[in-house]
């Protein structure tokens, strides 16, 4: 359950924010909710997909972080090996929460920071302050800020795109038919991604939109960035030849 | 009660497209500005009926929804605190602006009808068009003053000040104005700095009943207080921290104000400052209170190029002249400051 509150520096003057990672935070999943607002910083360590919700028919962006269920490669002991944390973990127990506010006479939607007291990353004893000492905003909580915001432009933003890419026909299904070695094979289905042909034969209107609305870059970060399944074959490898060696010496 | 009280000055010559804000800022006193939106469409429409204000009114409204306070008979039109001062005895409502002129049409004739009251409400947000006909000419001072208009029925707005300079066109309906200096704060028995009924701490003192045993140097306050109605189509001039007390007199109202400042946009209201003096001096010893009012007549009230005067140019930094760049600094300073 989550137990969503207005963050605010009275209320939550000595809430810390454990940053070790493991299963207990939540960490063991098999893919992540992405935002094309860190495609950029995705596309050096990640392999990046997109979904479609079948309810909403809405499309999303994920990165692979293993393959199977709950199969994290990057989570190590309590570690995540990468240099970039995707937002949807960096973000911790904190949210973008919507208030409508009356500002100067007009009403507006402005956007606050909620925190989920429930979350197993949530401690008073341990982790990063969220606020100083006399109650400013704390080096963390600035960097929580700026991640909250790329995921509200990514999520507002990235609507537009996906639609772009559909209404071009440029999003297919994937089918990830993986052989790591004679026993171990992994088959990863409901993944979409895009298609480089149809992208390559778009007609120059088509393409000539796509990079005045930025989406181009995007569709290009997204192809680019499936080498990062070599990384993450490598390492289930390592890890099943791990294995085996314990098996052996056992 | 208003009886004795001094009628505030008029002058009738004032036209739309030439306001003399200089003359009126020279002046420092509240003016009432005669006839001065006469002439606008909606004046015209409600002198005939309000109705006809209504409909010119919705001939512009685009449909976003609005913001209003809705208070019941017994508040009696006073948008004030309930009995504890922690809360309005008003609600905020979100709805339309057809919505609310229905309202208020409904209780044209109720002798006791709740209140309705939109405040403040900026005029191209919601009324775009309207400003072609009926507005005032700011913008041949060289002033951005976007108007907001308060559309309401037997409204009381207790006596607060404003941090800007104010021309109020009183439209339609009548108002009447109850005027004060602002060294009369503390004969005003000011309230909670949060919440405010409208934004400004407002007078703690029932003008309609004043109860002097509470408030006894509210006497002093009266003795010095001045006070106007205006008509359709009357304006007056407040200037910036005046304290005002105004009383919608009719069943239908609307009042067009501009508000501008006497300074550039860079410079942020002083209730900022007020609020950091009140955590940083007020508490403090009687005897570093006075030093302190020393150092600030000294640094800030005294004439402005006072404390820079003595040093060589280059190295007054803020005591020297403030510009948008330097005050960036300031702020930059500060935040920094504050964030402990």
């Amino acid at each position: 359950m989550a137990r969503y509150e207005m963050l605010n520096n009275v209320a939550h003057k000595d809430l810390r924010v454990a940053l070790r990672f493991g299963k207990s935070f939540g960490d063991a999943a098999g893919m992540l909710p992405a935002y094309p607002t860190e495609y950029a910083e995705l596309v050096r360590e990640y392999p990046i997909f997109f979904r479609k919700d079948n309810e909403s028919g809405e499309y999303q962006s994920v990165v692979l972080l293993g393959f199977g269920g709950d199969e994290n490669l990057y989570l190590q002991d309590d570690q995540w090996k990468a240099n970039y944390l995707p937002a949807h973990v960096a973000r911790g127990p904190f949210l973008i929460g919507f208030q409508e506010q009356n500002v100067d006479g007009e009403l507006r939607r402005e956007t606050v920071i909620n925190v989920d007291m429930d979350h197993p990353r949530i401690s008073f004893d341990e982790g990063e302050s969220v606020f100083l000492s006399q109650g400013g905003n704390s080096p963390y909580l600035e960097h929580i800020t700026t991640v909250l915001r790329g995921i509200r432009d990514g999520l507002d933003g990235g609507k537009a795109m996906y639609e772009a890419f559909d209404s071009m026909g440029l999003i297919q299904p994937i089918k990830l038919d993986i052989k790591f070695d004679e026993q171990h094979n992994a088959n990863v289905t409901g993944l979409l991604s895009i298609d480089r042909e149809k992208l390559a034969a778009l007609d120059a209107e088509s393409l000539h939109s796509l990079h005045r609305s930025g989406y181009l870059e995007g569709a290009y970060l997204v192809l680019a960035s499936m080498h990062n399944l070599r990384r993450l074959m490598g390492e289930k490898q390592r890890r099943l030849s791990l294995e085996e060696v314990a098996a052996n010496a056992g | 009660m208003t009886e004795s009280v001094a009628s505030v000055h008029e002058r009738s010559d004032v036209q739309a497209d030439a306001l003399p804000l200089d003359e009126l800022l020279e002046a420092g006193q509240p003016v009432v500005l005669r006839g001065l939106v006469s002439g606008w469409a909606l004046t015209q429409a409600g002198l005939r009926t309000p109705a006809d204000a209504m409909a010119c009114l919705g001939s512009f409204y685009n449909k976003r929804p609005i913001q209003y306070s809705y208070g019941s008979p017994d508040i009696a039109g006073r948008v004030f605190y309930t009995d504890d001062f922690r809360a309005i005895n008003c609600e905020v409502r979100r709805g339309s602006l057809t919505e609310l002129l229905d309202e208020l049409t409904v209780h044209l004739d109720d002798p006791h009808p709740p209140t309705w009251y939109m405040a403040s409400a900026p005029i191209d947000a919601l009324l775009p068009g309207f400003r072609e006909a009926d507005d005032l000419d700011f913008a041949a001072c060289g002033i951005d003053a976007p108007p907001r208009i308060w559309i309401g029925n037997r409204t009381i707005a207790s006596a607060h000040y404003d941090a800007m300079n104010n021309i109020a066109c009183c439209a339609v309906g009548r108002r009447r104005f109850t005027l004060f200096p602002p060294e009369q704060i503390a004969n005003l028995y000011p309230g909670p700095l949060e919440p405010t009924p409208g934004g400004q701490a407002v007078s703690m003192v029932d003008l309609a009943c004043p109860d002097f045993e509470r408030h006894p140097r509210f006497r002093d306050a009266l003795a010095v207080a001045q006070s106007t109605e205006l008509e359709p189509g009357d304006a007056i001039f407040i200037p910036n921290l005046w304290w005002h007390h105004v009383e919608g007199l009719e069943p239908f109202n609307v009042l067009v104000n501009y508000w501008w400042s006497s300074v550039p946009n860079y410079v942020p209201t002083p209730m900022n400052a007020l609020y950091h003096a009140l955590w940083t001096i007020r508490d403090r010893p009687e005897r570093e209170k006075h030093a302190w009012r020393e150092i600030f007549e000294y640094y800030v009230f005294g004439p402005s190029s006072h404390a820079g005067a003595h040093l060589p140019e280059a190295a007054r930094d803020v005591l020297g002249p403030l510009d948008e760049t330097r005050v960036r600094q300031l702020r930059a300073m500060l935040l920094d400051r504050l964030n402990r």
